[in-house]
């Protein structure tokens, strides 16, 4: 697949410094101003045809960065560019060539049917009137709605609305999508599907930037991965060099039960732990200790975990999620 | 399939399936009173009992006529479609959280945002329309028969200039989430402010003032002046001033629609409940 000519050549999605703020201020009368930096200083560049995972926590920036990309939101500072086209100066060529699906089960029409949802973007992005039927039919044959285009939307179910939110971006067939948690609310089998459309649309030369808070999604679909924490890029590469970066390390899942504050510190001060991990499980914590390897942990861990109930020690390989946990975690 | 620049016939052929086409989806996915059960007692049953509260009234405090306030209020109620018809129809995006696909489109503003109106300016003409003809039902209320086509002009003109009233109010919907206070207050101050009820010299001068910019004073002034015989040509001065009203409020709409949209963008506000 040739990738598209168009001005400044090169990259498909091109951001550069990207910094925004928002501006909230708290109480009623006395008026609080509070700036809160989402983005700080974030640059990425994804080429024609790739297929790109934004992976971050909660709060990291993700939607941020991407509704900056779709000319929704205004950048504080920096360059963005989609296809050579600056979202600042360019947005009307920007939004022609974009899609945007976002997750959730708001933002559409709740009293209309699938199809006049549908119809109504069509016209919103000058699809010609007598191609309109066809392509509504193969977008809704793609994600899985055939059968159910008549009936209003607001009896349409979290999955079944996320789904329409992926028909509603790919109607005009753009070639640069921007995905952000597409399989938010939407159960396992469905979501592997969307997954799937997505990949295909990969192959088929769209350029993709999808966000997620699953490591496993990025790891299976995305070619190239970043990490994203506090605003800030942490770690960029495909999910195998992400991985290597763990590579050499071991992991350690020790659960337990009732771990005083006091000896989780001293774990972690333990030589050759790089990070600990605490999950909170319904009686017991999970307590994930990523280690360079060979540092022999495990008896000197037992001995500090002397007087906790312990359930169970294992030591296992390190996965994508070990390598973003310990990215998001440390700093 | 994905256009990178639309020729000109497929510019305007754009911007037409936008404007109509789009106004009317659009209508019937954000006006709330759509349904016959929602729009016949709030479009229809209420207006009918506020022009018999108001004739009544009058009657039996023995002030006005009974065509004062058949023809005030009959085309007063016409204001209900254009304000609140158009606050919901960006308001409701608000509610939808569709501001964002909508915004996010490369649509022509122009055709996305007055293409909501003409809907609204319909139903408000049928209002008003169905106010007169239930007048002329129960209270046997007869303009002159030739006065039939100019007030039927004098109807659809005051409709679109409350259309472009409300559409003005309905961008503060992109701002504030609060819009329907805004909506509500203009409602009942044009009822008191623009003659419908109190003939304007009655009123203290800053309100008198106020009225000559508002919808429906000066549709109103000409309606009476027809439905108590008068000519066309000296009612066609106070309907040329409506028009002007209107299209004022239409451009002031668009442009506030532009600022709040840059606004937006800059604040990160769209769709936030
Ligand atoms: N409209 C807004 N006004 C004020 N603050 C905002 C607004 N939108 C986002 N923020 C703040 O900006 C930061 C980044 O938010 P953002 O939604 O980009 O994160 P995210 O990575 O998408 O998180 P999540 O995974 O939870 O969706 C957060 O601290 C959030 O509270
Ligand atoms: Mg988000």
């Amino acid at each position: 697949m040739p990738p598209p000519a168009h001005p400044g050549g090169g990259a498909a999605i091109e951001v550069q410094d990207l910094r925004r703020t928002y501006r909230t201020s708290t109480g009623t009368f006395r008026r609080h101003r509070v700036d809160i930096e989402a983005v700080r200083g974030l640059s990425l560049c994804v080429p024609p045809g790739q297929l790109f995972g934004l992976l971050g926590p909660n709060g990291a920036g993700k939607t941020t960065t991407i509704r900056v990309l779709c000319t929704l939101l205004l950048p504080t500072s920096g360059t963005v560019r989609v296809l050579g086209h600056d979202v600042v100066r360019e947005p009307k060529a920007v939004r022609r060539q974009i899609g945007y699906v976002f997750g959730g089960d708001r933002g559409l029409y709740d009293r209309l049917n699938a199809v006049d949802n549908l119809r109504y973007f069509a016209d919103l992005y000058a699809i010609e009137p007598r191609l309109q039927r066809r392509r509504i039919e193969e977008v809704m044959e793609l994600v899985g709605l055939r059968g159910r285009e008549r009936e209003r939307v607001e009896g349409f179910s979290r999955g079944m609305r996320q789904r329409l939110h992926l028909a509603r971006g790919l109607l005009h067939d753009p070639p640069v999508l921007f995905f952000d948690e597409p399989t938010i609310g939407v159960d396992p089998v469905g979501a592997r599907e969307v997954r799937q459309v997505v990949s295909e649309l990969a192959r088929a030369g769209k350029t993709i930037l999808l966000t997620t808070h699953y490591m496993f999604e990025a790891d299976s679909i995305c070619q190239r991965v970043a990490v994203i924490s506090k605003g800030k890029i942490v770690a960029e590469g495909t999910p195998q060099e992400l991985k290597s970066a763990v590579a050499a390390r071991t992991v350690v899942e020790v659960e337990a039960y009732g771990v005083p504050e006091q000896t989780l510190g001293r774990i972690r001060e333990l030589a050759g732990v790089e990070s600990l991990a605490v999950e909170v499980r319904e009686q017991s914590q999970l307590l994930t200790i990523q280690a360079q390897e060979g540092a022999q942990l495990t008896a000197r861990l037992l001995q500090l975990l002397e007087g906790v109930r312990v359930e169970r020690v294992a030591n296992r390989e390190p996965t994508l999620e070990d390598a973003y946990v310990s990215l998001v975690t440390s700093g | 399939m994905s256009q990178l620049e639309l020729g000109l016939p497929r510019r305007t052929h754009h911007f037409l399936r936008v404007f109509f086409v789009g106004g009317l989806i659009s209508y019937r996915a954000l006006f709330y009173w759509i349904t016959p059960w929602m729009y016949v007692p709030t479009m229809l049953a209420a207006p009918l009992f506020q022009i018999l509260f108001f004739v009544y009234l009058g009657r039996s405090a023995g002030v006005g006529s009974m065509a004062f306030f058949v023809v005030g209020n009959s085309i007063q109620i016409c204001s209900m479609s254009g304000i609140y018809g158009m606050t919901m129809a960006i308001a409701n995006e608000r509610f939808f959280q569709t501001l964002s696909p909508l915004l996010a489109s490369p649509a022509n503003r122009v055709a996305l945002f007055l293409g909501r109106g003409l809907p609204v300016l319909v139903s408000g003409v049928q209002t008003t329309v169905f106010g007169f003809l239930a007048s002329a039902l129960i209270l046997g209320f007869r303009p002159p028969a030739n006065s039939l086509p100019g007030l039927c002009l004098t109807v659809v003109v005051t409709a679109a200039s409350c259309t472009g009233f409300g559409m003005a109010l309905g961008s503060f919907g992109l701002r504030t989430r609060d819009v329907f206070l805004i909506s509500n207050i203009a409602y009942f101050a044009m009822l008191l402010i623009c003659g419908v009820e109190v003939p304007l010299q009655r009123l203290p001068g800053v309100l008198q003032g106020l009225a000559q910019v508002l919808p429906l004073t000066h549709g109103i002034a000409a309606g009476r002046l027809l439905a108590g015989g008068g000519p066309l040509s000296r009612a066609l001065p106070d309907i040329g001033l409506e028009l002007l009203v209107g299209a004022f409020w239409a451009t002031a709409a668009f442009l506030l629609f532009l600022l709040f949209e840059h606004e937006g963008r800059r604040s990160g506000a769209f769709d936030r409940l």
